[in-house]
């Protein structure tokens, strides 16, 4: 009688210590989970940032800008989700190129831009005006757990894998 | 009275592993505070190298370069800025803090691989 107490107080122990040892593993995986998809989120808003003014930046020097601005205006898009943006003008394909190098250099994928009209420009007889420039772009999170199963691109699989953060830019004036 | 004393060693014993367990218990927590104090950290630093960037790429090339203290008064760290290689027309922030440690007698190195560090490469605006 003695030693059946005794066996069950040792499971009872046994039982609270592994119930306590996990409890400390998943808060401790929780943390860690949690630490990354802050930074990672912090990241992306930086980077879409970077993104959105850099392009905005590039397109005030650029030749064919007043091009772009009226091709926009007029309806033709440039949008990186649109299969034929060839009616915006060279300007757009220059526009989307240096957004995709910003993006890198910033260790961030470029998932969406779009150069459209600036609402304040958009007047009858106006012509050419500013641009506004919206950028959509994503950021590996650098799973803690298990990364392998993360997909190389987002878009596909879980979006835990992915901070992902937009960003916009107006011409000043 | 044999029955007794082996429920006292047994009581003995437990108290023995909680003692034992309890400094353990109490790292794990204080490791897990020092994470979320390095992902603070780690979200300040990108605060602080988006605005250090922002302000680089402005079109006033006569003010003066700005600093980590301008932009984050309590902050200590280090801050490098320049442009990529082969692209004049960006300029990199990079901003290193010094990690705050939480752990008793423990102090990071600044380049410690997990102390908060982060990078922006934005474009120069037009002048």
């Amino acid at each position: 009688m003695l030693r059946a107490r005794r066996v069950r107080a040792r499971g009872a122990a046994a039982l609270v210590l592994l119930s306590a040892m996990s409890a400390v593993l998943t808060g401790g995986a929780g943390v860690v989970d949690v630490a990354a998809a802050m930074s990672a989120q912090a990241h992306a808003d930086s980077a879409a940032d970077a993104v959105a003014h850099g392009t905005a930046a590039f397109l005030l020097g650029d030749a064919d800008r007043d091009t772009l601005s009226i091709a926009v205006q007029a309806g033709s898009p440039c949008d990186t989700d649109e299969q034929d943006d060839s009616g915006a003008g060279p300007a757009c394909r220059r526009a989307v190129a240096a957004a995709r190098t910003l993006a890198a250099a910033n260790h961030a994928v470029l998932r969406r831009l779009l150069v459209g009209p600036d609402p304040r420009d958009m007047r009858e007889g106006r012509g050419a005006g500013r641009v506004l420039v919206e950028a959509h772009v994503f950021v590996a999170r650098g799973m803690p757990i298990n990364p392998g199963t993360c997909p190389a691109q987002p878009g596909s699989g879980s979006d835990l894998c992915w901070a992902e953060a937009w960003s916009a830019a107006q011409g000043a004036g | 009275m044999r029955a007794r004393r082996g429920r006292a060693g047994e009581h003995g014993s437990q108290s023995v592993e909680l003692v034992a367990a309890l400094p353990l218990v109490g790292l794990i927590l204080l490791l897990a505070w020092q994470c979320i104090v390095l992902a603070r950290q780690q979200v300040e630093a990108q605060a602080d190298a988006r605005e250090l960037a922002r302000q680089a790429v402005l079109c006033a090339r006569a003010a003066p370069q700005p600093r980590l203290a301008d932009v984050d008064a309590g902050a200590t760290g280090s801050v490098l800025s320049g442009s990529p290689p082969g692209h004049a027309d960006l300029v990199r922030v990079e901003v290193r803090l010094a990690p705050t440690s939480v752990l008793p007698d423990v102090t990071f190195p600044t380049d410690w691989p997990l102390a908060p560090h982060a990078v922006v490469v934005m474009r120069r605006e037009p002048c």
